[in-house]
């Protein structure tokens, strides 16, 4: 009886650390950071765009001087130690063009900024209307972004608080049409084994 | 039921101990990268780096390093930012991962390497968008980098000096020149042997900086009873590192006082958090040392009818030394690493005429090291960046290849 029991219980410590080496998570699906993410994306551009929209010196131009030809600028990063791929640093600033496009179609007229005109054209992509040259419109208003944080690592874990803040610029005047800010601040502890 | 124990206590072991298919092509591509293959172990690499397994992190920065050195700037940036996410994560190694690790053996974790492996991996990212003129990436990256290393709580800033010169010179790119005087300045009070150094990078004058790899990068071992990690060579095992000296086209350039290494990992190496997994395959040592003295005495006692031992004596004795074995073989650290990281870095602006030219680095004191590089392009206004890895006995002369779609120099 004593063995047997010693004996079962070590074939079940066995075989229940069998299962659990090969039955663990990937490593990507598990764990959480302080970066922005696509909830934030979400939520950021939704807030940006409706806030844009309802802008009394925003309608008040738009009413003056019909559609606004506005030039999409990506994401510049002044963040503490986040990078931002050009990618994603495009999509915050995008979003926020394609839901006015969508949601506003008769107020803006929207012109590709010049590195996102010559990249497609390096790219000599057939069938694609690249529309204009950059340099045949001028665009009057500039959306802009820029999102600067507070970062700090520690031995308890990672904290970052966010200041994304976006601009409707009238380049000729350098004036400040509009202008918002969305904050968010994340934090990650670290785990057992971090 | 004694033969299903042993086939589970020998499976459990063999899992633990053999290496993978997949980890055998990763060793075959770590030693293609050290013989200077970079091509192949780009290829054997790519598949692996795709794999969501426990060495994801460690793949990622494997074919990082690889990329990189073939000039390949956007795989280099696709692998060192897939390798940063779950670096910059977590609890990536919670529930099932924790579990397997501490009772089975740390190897079932997902490596996310050593501080100083962290902060090199975002060293290299920065250095991508460094290399790119991506300035503001570049700053962030270094910044992270030296978030990366463990401070002590009265040091003002991170040991990582290599990655505040780099942050710095990405600052003065940037225009913010106060932040980049005070950043060189901080480096030349943390280390006053890099004070000529961090004088020369607040310049705008260089239109060449040479980022040169020089050695190899500290090994992973176990220590004391075989439960703790250590790092060969120790810094007095390893010794001084060489000073190189820059010629361009055969022509003497820079400063041997600026022609100092930034970082040392053999050194850095050494700054490591005790964690609990530490403590816990030392007590899974010690348990196990007590299992086998207890069941080799069992065993003794079983074997001999004479001092009334039985058969279940015996049995029990044997289970005993066989788990006293599964705990010791299970208290190994984890010896996965890096293993591309070099000892040591050394930043290398030049200012020198535009067009394209012959690089030599010489190491006066170890002239096995030295190596040409043909072809290299320097701009007439802006900064040309390269990266090179020196190797023993590997003079070249190499041709520069680059991979930027429109043949340009970066």
């Amino acid at each position: 009886m004593r063995f047997g029991f010693f004996q079962l219980c070590s074939c079940a410590f066995i075989c229940g650390s069998l299962l659990l080496s090969t039955g663990c998570s990937s490593a990507v699906s598990a764990g959480h950071n302080t970066a922005l993410d696509s909830v934030d994306l979400l939520s950021m551009t939704d807030d940006m765009a409706m806030k844009i929209m309802a802008s009394p010196p925003v309608q008040d131009a738009i009413t003056n001087e019909g559609k606004l030809r506005v030039v999409v600028e990506p994401v510049e990063n002044d963040m503490v130690g986040e990078v931002l791929p050009r990618g994603p640093a495009d999509a915050f600033t995008a979003r926020v063009r394609s839901l006015l496009s969508k949601h506003a179609p008769d107020q803006f007229t929207w012109i590709m900024n010049r590195d996102a005109y010559y990249q497609l054209r390096k790219r000599e992509l057939e069938g694609v209307d690249l529309g204009p040259v950059p340099g045949a419109i001028n665009p009057q208003y500039a959306l802009t972004a820029k999102f600067s944080s507070l970062t700090d690592e520690n031995r308890k874990g990672r904290s970052s608080y966010y200041l994304c803040v976006y601009s409707l610029t009238d380049l000729m005047h350098r004036n400040v049409l509009w202008t918002d800010k969305y904050e968010v601040k994340k934090t990650a502890v670290r785990g057992f084994l971090d | 039921m004694m033969r299903v124990y042993s086939i589970s206590l020998l499976t459990l072991l063999a899992l633990g101990c053999a290496a993978t298919p997949n980890e055998k092509r990763a060793a075959h591509a770590v030693d293609d990268y050290l013989v200077g293959d970079f091509d192949s172990a780009s290829k054997r690499l790519e598949p692996l780096a795709k794999k969501p397994d426990s060495n994801f992190v460690l793949n990622n920065l494997r074919l990082g390093s690889a990329s990189l050195h073939r000039n390949d700037l956007d795989g280099a940036e696709a692998a060192f930012l897939r390798a940063h996410e779950v670096i910059d994560s977590f609890g990536v190694n919670g529930g099932s991962r924790a579990m397997a690790a501490v009772l089975v053996h740390e190897r079932a974790k997902v490596w996310r390497g050593e501080p100083y492996e962290q902060a090199m991996a975002n060293f290299y990212l920065g250095l991508v968008y460094y290399i790119r003129h991506d300035y503001n990436n570049a700053r962030a990256a270094f910044e992270n980098a030296e978030l990366k290393l463990p401070t002590d709580k009265f040091a003002k800033s991170s040991p990582f000096l290599l990655a505040e010169l780099m942050r710095g010179r990405a600052l003065t790119k940037l225009g913010e020149t106060e932040q980049a005087d005070a950043t060189f300045a901080n480096v030349a009070q943390n280390n006053p042997a890099l004070k000529d150094l961090a004088d020369a990078q607040g310049g705008e004058d260089s239109n060449l900086l040479l980022v040169v790899e020089y050695g190899q990068g500290p090994e992973r071992q176990c220590i004391g009873d075989g439960s703790k990690l250590g790092f060969y060579p120790t810094p007095t095992e390893a010794g001084n590192l060489p000073q190189p000296v820059v010629r361009i086209d055969g022509r003497e350039e820079g400063s041997s006082a600026t022609n100092v290494p930034c970082v040392d990992l053999v050194q850095l190496a050494q700054l490591k958090d005790r964690k609990s997994i530490d403590r816990i395959r030392s007590i899974k040592s010690k348990v196990g040392d007590g299992l086998l003295i207890a069941g080799g005495a069992e065993t003794l006692h079983g074997a001999d009818a004479e001092t009334g031992g039985t058969p279940a004596d015996l049995v029990a004795g044997s289970a005993m030394l066989a788990s006293g074995v599964l705990l010791k073989a299970g208290s190994h650290p984890d010896l996965r690493e890096w293993e591309m990281l070099p000892r040591s870095i050394f930043l290398l602006p030049i200012s020198t005429t535009p067009g394209t030219h012959e690089v030599t680095i010489h190491f006066p004191d170890a002239p096995e090291m030295d190596q040409t590089w043909k072809g290299i392009p320097v701009p007439e206004t802006g900064e040309a960046t390269y990266l090179f890895r020196v190797r023993i006995n590997d003079p070249g002369p190499y041709d520069w290849q680059t991979n930027t779609p429109d043949g340009s120099f970066n």
